[in-house]
């Protein structure tokens, strides 16, 4: 099913989603800087729109969550807990909507992480497609993620006067029924959309100097590789590229004990596989102890370990990482090295 | 079980670390029913030479620290480090960077001779350390953190990695994006990243992470405009102990 919604009813569906749900919507945080937030009011900065600081995935797999509470008098008692409440997140662009995807595999798959899937399962996502790339430092189109075709509830496209609302869920279809003021999309609109997809086209590029699936044996054969030794000396082992990942999804947990000394709870909190002590073992051994083997790693989980196990890229392309990093380490710059010094060979 | 004795000792420092212990406000009457505390004179009147764990703030400045560092150290069992001073020297040891007589000249004048004083240090650099709690001033959520860890006989969870694991967390702008500098990527997180939060660079007094990339965050500071001076000035304010000196 596809819809048109009007640009003026926009805001009725936003509110009338936030009846039954919290609503999360994209805010500037200081000109040029964006998060999603809790939004009083629909506001989409379409135009000028950069990559949140954060992804959504903060209300699927929070920075820190209690997975149990205990207390030890009289006796052991320990009750696990789940949060989670029902929440649409508004405004979700693709490369954000395939991160959440990846999340649901890694999250389900050999075991359901069941404070994972909850939320899930009480999320609705509105997607907004990107007819223009956002920012520099995004190579969506690089990793197959400009496009999407699930992973999301609705998912609109501006088509200047309207929003043409793709039904992905019948969730989805729940819910504009519910909430929203439309009108049935008909075929020419579908024509109309499917122009716009394929002008769209030449304005995102392939940055990559190879096809994205060439990379996992690319990686593969780059342990030795001179750009690991480069990027050593310029990282500098800050973690943030891992925070700011839509599918970094490694996290550490930990109890905590409150001052009576009989009662606490267990949590967990987001781990980043370039800190140091991310592959430290209880004897005292680092089975990464230098800055640029972590970086190696990080790089093998996005373009080599992960996809190879799931068949599908596990960087989404929001060039998060590329801006966020203080000494301006990139994702394409690194990729294109190690295909480059492999064709070199 | 009788309760653990605990004692707070202040050498060189503005005591604004067991101050901050004093914010704890209603968790300090959860803290005096794990330990019992007879000496804090910040705090209170009583006083006591019989003590299991020792919570010193500031660093040593004066040989007759010396020897009260020392007399503590043989009288605990465990030895906390309070605060920057105590942890990595604080503030205290930009003087070290001059000649002491000159450093005396310039606080005391003419009463000079009436002073002793010393290149400022640590308490690790005197005596054994068990634990430390970094920070000018201390986290408090810290410091129960660590009260805890020795009543449990664990290793207390202080971070190890950087400020900009907490910044990033917090959805803070980057300083370095806005144009600011910041010696978050280099120092030891915990304080919740309570400077670059209200828009201020950190300035290091939680000290360095384990294997700070300096060379390259030096160019990242000259970089964003600074002087290598400048630079250098930074990573001073809170790192200028050299244990080689």
């Amino acid at each position: 099913m596809r819809v048109l919604i009007d640009k003026k009813d926009i805001g009725f569906f936003f509110e009338s989603l936030k009846e039954e749900n919290t609503v999360y919507g994209v805010k500037q945080k200081e000109p040029g800087f964006y998060v999603f937030d809790e939004a009083e009011t629909f506001s989409d900065p379409l135009d000028k729109y950069t990559p949140t600081l954060l992804p959504p995935k903060k209300y699927l797999f929070p920075q820190k969550e209690t997975l149990l509470k205990f207390s030890t008098t009289p006796s052991l008692k320990v009750k696990q807990l789940i949060e989670f409440k029902k929440q649409v997140i508004f405004g979700v662009r693709p490369c954000d909507i395939h991160g959440i995807k990846l999340l649901d595999k890694v999250f389900t798959t050999d075991h359901e992480d069941k404070n994972y899937t909850q939320k899930r399962a009480n999320t609705i996502i509105i997607g907004i497609d990107c007819m223009k790339p956002c920012y520099k430092y995004a190579y969506c189109e690089s990793v197959g993620c400009l496009d999407v075709e699930d992973g999301f509830d609705v998912l609109l496209t501006d088509m200047g006067d309207c929003f043409y609302a793709l039904i992905g869920t019948a969730q989805g279809e729940a819910i504009i029924r519910k909430n929203a003021r439309f009108i049935n999309a008909n075929k020419s609109d579908d024509e109309k959309i499917k122009c716009m997809k394929e002008e769209r086209r030449g304005l995102f590029e392939n940055k990559f100097a190879t096809d994205i699936s060439n990379l996992p044996l690319l990686f593969k054969n780059a342990d030795n590789d001179p750009v690991w030794d480069e990027l050593n000396d310029r990282c500098l082992g800050c973690g943030r590229c891992n925070i700011v990942c839509p599918t970094c999804y490694c996290f550490d947990v930990f109890d905590c004990v409150d001052l009576n000394m009989s009662s606490g709870e267990r949590c967990r909190q987001w781990d980043a596989c370039t800190l140091k002590d991310f592959a430290v073992v209880a004897t005292g051994e680092n089975f990464r102890s230098t800055r640029g083997q972590r970086l190696r790693h990080r790089f093998n989980r996005k373009f080599n370990y992960l996809m190879t196990k799931h068949n599908t890229s596990f960087c989404v392309g929001c060039g998060r990482c590329s801006r966020s990093c203080p000494v301006k380490i990139d994702v394409v710059e690194t990729v294109n090295a190690v295909v480059n010094n492999r064709k070199t060979k | 079980m009788s309760k653990i004795k605990a004692a707070f000792f202040s050498f060189t420092s503005c005591e604004g670390c067991q101050l901050t212990v004093l914010t704890l406000e209603e968790q300090l009457l959860e803290l005096v029913e794990l330990i019992d505390i007879v000496t804090f004179r910040e705090a209170m009147s009583e006083k006591s030479d019989v003590y299991d764990l020792a919570i010193v703030e500031g660093s040593i400045s004066r040989n007759s620290e010396i020897t009260q560092v020392k007399k503590i150290r043989d009288t605990a069992k465990v030895v906390v480090a309070l605060g920057a001073c105590a942890t990595i020297g604080g503030v205290n040891c930009l003087k070290n960077q001059y000649e002491m007589d000159a450093v005396k000249k310039i606080v005391y004048g003419s009463m000079a001779d009436n002073f002793d004083t010393i290149p400022a240090r640590p308490i690790e650099a005197v005596i054994k350390v068990d634990y430390k709690i970094h920070g000018c001033p201390i986290d408090k959520d810290e410091f129960v953190e660590v009260v805890k860890a020795i009543l449990q006989e664990r290793k207390p969870r202080i971070p190890e990695y950087s400020v900009c694991v907490e910044c990033q967390m917090k959805e803070n702008i980057c300083l370095f994006e806005k144009g600011m500098v910041c010696l978050g990527p280099i120092t030891r997180a915990g304080c919740k990243a309570i400077c670059p939060t209200y828009n201020d660079g950190c300035v290091g007094c939680r000290g360095l992470i384990d294997d700070p990339n300096v060379s390259s965050h030096k160019k990242l500071l000259t970089d964003h405009g600074l002087t290598i001076d400048e630079a250098i000035a930074k990573y001073m304010l809170f790192g200028s102990y050299n244990k080689n000196a």
